[in-house]
Order: C-alpha cells, then sequence, then structure tokens
C-alpha cells in the first residue's frame, strides 16, 4: 500500500518508463507523452495515501481520461505532422511503426485508449471500461468502430488476430 | 510485415524514446493539492454563501402569515419605515393598528402600495386592495382611511363616469368609494354618480363603522383643453357599512373646503375649523345636523372630546400651541355658542391634534427636526397637569406624500404599548441577482482557472 513521497518515487522509478510507452501510443507524441505522464503523476500525488493496493491502475486511469481532456481541450490548435517523432533510429521496422502510429492518429482519443487498453496493456473489457469510466457494452462499440478505421487505414492487419 | 496489432503496438512502443521522471514530482503534485483543496473550500464556501442568500431572502419575502385574531390589540411604540420589497400578507391580516402609505417594487415598476401593522403582533405586509383602489396619496387626495377600531379600510376606486372620463386632473378617475374588512378579507364598494368623475376631498371615519365623505365633482372631462381642473362643491356624505343603504348625503348649505388639512372625523362627529375663528361640528347621521361654534382663538385643527364635552385645537402652525375648551351647554338668543379656549401646556410645536386619548388627555403629532432619525412623533398631554409623554414614534419615511398620510387606528390609541419590531428588509432583487451572477462567475472563473492549471 502506498505510504508517502517514498513509496511514490519508488513506485515513478520503477514504472515510469513503462507508463511513457502507454502514454506515447495514447498521443503519438513523444514530448507530449512525458507531459501527460507527469501531470497524471502529479494529479495522483492527491490521492497517493488514499490508493488501495496497486497505484499503476489508478495512475493510468488518470492518463487515459487526462488525454481525452487534453484532447478536446487542445484539438482546435493541433497540428498533426507527417515527420516521426524524436530522433528515429533508422531500421527495417521503421515503416511498419510510422504507419501504425499514423493510423492511431486517425482515431478518436477514446477509441485510441480502447485500442491501447486492450491490445497493448491487455486489460479485460471490463477494466478498460472502469479505467475510462464507461460501460463494458461501450467499450465493445468503440473497439470495433476503431478497428474497422485501423482496418481502413492498415488493410494487413488480420481479422482473426485483431478480435479480442 | 507484421499483421498482428498486439505486436505492432508493442513493437511501436519499444521504440518510443526514453525519459527520466523529473525530480520535482512530488513537490509539484503537494502543491497542487493544496491549490486544489483550497478552490474546493472556496467553491464550497460560496455556494453555501448563495444559498444561504437564497435562503435569507426567500425566508425574509415570503407571504406573511396572518395575526392571530384572538391576541389582544397593542400600539406599537415605533413604526417603522418599510421595505418596498415587503411581502404582501398571506389571506387577511386582521385587525390593523397602523397604515403606512409605501413604495412597492418588483423587478420592473414601483407602484404604490399601502402597508399594515397588525395590532396583534405588530407584523407589516402590503394590503391586496383591489386593482381599482387609489392608494396612491396625492396631497390634493384624500388618503385611504383606517377604521378607529382598525378593522376597515376605506379607500377611493377609479372606474368609468357617465360622462368623459377627467384624468388629467389626477391622472386617474376616482368614480366610487370602497371598504376593505381586514379581518375577513371582503370587498364592499359603492359607486358615486358622477359625470367627469370626483375630485375628492375627505374620507374619514366618524366611529367605527360610518364613514363620512366629501365630494367635489369634476366640471370638465377631458374633451376641454382649457378646463382641465375645475370642480363644484358636492357635498358631505355618510355611509354606515353596517347598514343596507350605500353612501347617504348630508344636508349641507356650507360650501365647505374640507380639503383643509384640519377637518377631521372622530368620536361620532366631523369637526372642521372654518376659517377665522370658528369650527362647525357635524352630526353624520343623516339629514347632518350642523351646530357652528366660536373661538377665542383660531384653530388649525380640532378634536371633540368622547364626551363631546371639550374641544381641544393646535391654534397656529408657526407656534403650535395646544390650546383646550370647554364645549358651551347652552345656546343663547340665537348668537353662535363661544368655546373660551386655554393652553394646556406650555410646550409648543404640535402640528395637529390626533384624536382624545381619554377624557383627560390628548394625543398631538409633533414633527421632529428634519437631521433627526425620526419623521413624526405622537405625545400624549396630560390636560391637568400639561405634561407629555411620547406615544409613538415613527421613522422617516422619503417617500410618503401626506404628512397625514401614516393613518393609525384612534380607537386603539389607548391599548397597550409595545415594544416594536422591526419589519424584515427583504433584500432588493435586482442586488441579489447581481450577487448571484457575480457568485456563479466567481465560481466559473475558479473552474476554469483550475481546468487551466491541470492543462
Amino acid at each position: 500500500m502506498p505510504a508517502g513521497r517514498e513509496d511514490f518515487e519508488a513506485f515513478v522509478a520503477a514504472r515510469y518508463a513503462a507508463l511513457l510507452r502507454t502514454a506515447y501510443l495514447l498521443t503519438g507524441d513523444h514530448h507530449d507523452a512525458e507531459d501527460l505522464l507527469q501531470q497524471a503523476l502529479v494529479r495522483a500525488i492527491g490521492a497517493w495515501r488514499r490508493i488501495d493496493g496497486d497505484p499503476e491502475p489508478y495512475v493510468r486511469t488518470i492518463l487515459v481520461r487526462q488525454n481525452i481532456s487534453r484532447w478536446r481541450r487542445r484539438r482546435w490548435r493541433e497540428l498533426t505532422t507527417d515527420a516521426p517523432p524524436g530522433h528515429p533510429v533508422p531500421d527495417h521496422g521503421a515503416d511498419d511503426r510510422l504507419a501504425l502510429r499514423r493510423a492511431l492518429g486517425v482515431l478518436a482519443p477514446r477509441q485510441r485508449a480502447v485500442i491501447v487498453l486492450r491490445y497493448y496493456e491487455d486489460l479485460t473489457e471490463a477494466q478498460t471500461a472502469e479505467a475510462l469510466g464507461i460501460a463494458v457494452g461501450t467499450v465493445k462499440s468503440q473497439a470495433r468502430d476503431a478497428l474497422r478505421r485501423l482496418r481502413e487505414v492498415l488493410p494487413e492487419l488480420a481479422e482473426s488476430l485483431v478480435s479480442p | 510485415m507484421r499483421t498482428d496489432l498486439r505486436d505492432r503496438l508493442a513493437d511501436l512502443a519499444q521504440h518510443t524514446p526514453s525519459g527520466s521522471p523529473p525530480p520535482d514530482l512530488w513537490r509539484r503534485g503537494v502543491r497542487r493539492h493544496r491549490v486544489v483543496q483550497t478552490g474546493r473550500v472556496i467553491v464550497a464556501a460560496v455556494l453555501v454563501a448563495l444559498v444561504g442568500l437564497g435562503g435569507w431572502s426567500w425566508h425574509s419575502s415570503r407571504p406573511v402569515q396572518p395575526a392571530d385574531t384572538h391576541g389582544s390589540p397593542h400600539l406599537p411604540d415605533r413604526l417603522y419605515d418599510p421595505s418596498p420589497w415587503l411581502a404582501s400578507f398571506n389571506g387577511p391580516p386582521g385587525q390593523l393598528v397602523a397604515l403606512l402609505p409605501a413604495d412597492r417594487k418588483s423587478l420592473f415598476q414601483t407602484t404604490a402600495g399601502l402597508v399594515g401593522v397588525t395590532a396583534s403582533t405588530g407584523q407589516y405586509g402590503f394590503l391586496d386592495l383591489p386593482s381599482d383602489a387609489v392608494t396612491a396619496t396625492p396631497l390634493d387626495v384624500s388618503p385611504p382611511s383606517l377604521s378607529p377600531d382598525g378593522r376597515h379600510v376605506a379607500f377611493w376606486t377609479t372606474g368609468s363616469p357617465s360622462g368623459t372620463a377627467n384624468t388629467r386632473m389626477l391622472g386617474v378617475t376616482i368614480t366610487g368609494v370602497g371598504v376593505y374588512d381586514s379581518e375577513s378579507g371582503r370587498v364592499e364598494q359603492a359607486p358615486l354618480a358622477t359625470v367627469h368623475g370626483l375630485d375628492p376631498e375627505l374620507l374619514d371615519w366618524a366611529d367605527d363603522h360610518t364613514l363620512v365623505l366629501g365630494l367635489d365633482q369634476t366640471s370638465f372631462g377631458d374633451e376641454d383643453p382649457n378646463s382641465c381642473c375645475e370642480g363644484h362643491w358636492e357635498g358631505l356624505a355618510t355611509w354606515d357599512i353596517e347598514g343596507t343603504a350605500g353612501p347617504v348625503s348630508l344636508r349641507s348649505s356650507m360650501p365647505l373646503f374640507v380639503s383643509d388639512p384640519g377637518t377631521s372625523a372622530g368620536g361620532g362627529v366631523l369637526v372642521w375649523p372654518s376659517s377665522g375663528r370658528r369650527v362647525h361640528v357635524i352630526d353624520p347621521v343623516p339629514p347632518g345636523h350642523d351646530q357652528p361654534y366660536g373661538l377665542s382663538a383660531s384653530a388649525e385643527y380640532a378634536s371633540l372630546s368622547p364626551d363631546h364635552a371639550r374641544l381641544a385645537v393646535v391654534s397656529n402652525p408657526r407656534r403650535g400651541r395646544l390650546l383646550v375648551g370647554r364645549m358651551p351647554t347652552s345656546r343663547s338668543g340665537g348668537h353662535v355658542p363661544r368655546v373660551r379656549l386655554r393652553p394646556a401646556t406650555s410646550a409648543a410645536g404640535f402640528d395637529r391634534v390626533v384624536a382624545w386619548w381619554d377624557d383627560e388627555h390628548v394625543v398631538v403629532e409633533r414633527r421632529i427636526e428634519e437631521k433627526s432619525r425620526e419623521a413624526y412623533r405622537l405625545d400624549v398631554v396630560d390636560l391637568s397637569t400639561g405634561r407629555a409623554h411620547v406615544l409613538v414614534r415613527q421613522a422617516r419615511t422619503d417617500h410618503q406624500l401626506d404628512p397625514t398620510g401614516s393613518e393609525l387606528a384612534t380607537g386603539l390609541l389607548s391599548a397597550p404599548v409595545a415594544v416594536a419590531t422591526a419589519p424584515p428588509r427583504p433584500w432588493d432583487r435586482r442586488t441579489l441577482g447581481i450577487v448571484v451572477l457575480v457568485g456563479l462567475a466567481l465560481l466559473g472563473l475558479i473552474t476554469w482557472g483550475a481546468r487551466a492549471g491541470r492543462a
């Protein structure tokens, strides 16, 4: 059970990189991902002493919900770019990653969050619904719509391999 | 090319540029938590204040419950200036001890209203008189009048005359008189015959159920642009509200100018101090016997004692002396009997005689200095000693148009005096609306600031 600053800093040291990867999948931009994760961690401190058990689901919930709020506030000024984030290291899988990143970019933030939580974090539909604060039925419909759009952009995605 | 979404997501995540957590995360989190907590406290305080303000305003402006009609009547030691946002009575108010003309405000308009003060509880509330009742009291129209027992309110009513209406003289066309029963809430109205409208001169109670009217008939309607404001004396009339007949004219050959403020009814008679040293005592029972008396001093205001044995007058507006004289018991040789007046007290500065308190005391009105908080004061003068004590104080009423506009139930002047409680003063609804808007704007700013801080 988290108790104070030491526990928080230990949690951050252990899970920062993993949470940053989730944040990156949610935002598609490295700087935005770092901002998002730091905001989520700062917000979690207010309730840190009240968190019962593993704090990661709580932080992840803040992460996905905060990302949706950020997108709503910032979409009017959001600029998309074709340039890859950061300083990519050339390798033979770069095209796949760029294509997936662009494909994720066409999704609405909640659809994107459902995809990340379901297929990257391997959460169940119920856990995804709890993290997003929506109904399980909504998770299913959001996932279905998101996958359909992803296949439109990435036709190579196998039908059988993306089913839950 | 990989076709599994899980693998491709994992691959994309693995190539996320690495980063390290900033060292001040905990400090930033604690600071943010404090800001959020402070914001919540402020929002809660504003909400509580708004709710409290709304509740208080609602409580102050809700209808006044009718007084307990079985309670004994009291005379308040002070009459307060009622708030224009005061509520009306929720039903008949019961016996009243005073009437106060007052502005009555709503969100969009201000009208002339009439506030009643209950005799048993001293509560204030606007009287809901009929819409055709004339509650405004311009200087040349006699104001609504409260019966001596405080159970009836008489007022003039507007309507359509038989000919062309005259609206230019008074702003309204008066065509009748009405009486409101404060215990039952019933209103009885009596239309009066008129061609162009009436110019009322007198509306007063000779006793608890006898109303005395003094009437001028307006001579022209609005169609004559050159003669708007001429009238002719119609005469006196009385209305016994307990009888079946309506107002009955009194035989009166005198061209009375009863608009003279010294004219008053009470003690079962009408007393009119005419110009010069003379007073007329008129029986309001038809046919209306008129007995003139000569006076040893000029009189502005006069009042006859309950036993009709003595006359009290305020002599002169400058000196305001209270004089008293015994009424002659016999007439001699067709001459007008004469009342010899003598000073009742060495004090001066009285404005008018209000009524007799009992056979040995007179209630007089005194205007207070303008810089004082009180506008008027009623004193009781002991005729045997000349000493006076304060009976009722009345707060300044800036919108009071007529000094005599506030009416006391003269039959209750000798009731036990009670320490008056100030009536509620509801907030101006417009101010309340502005405060609520400011509060909501403050809440919006706090919410917006909190969201901006999270961004």
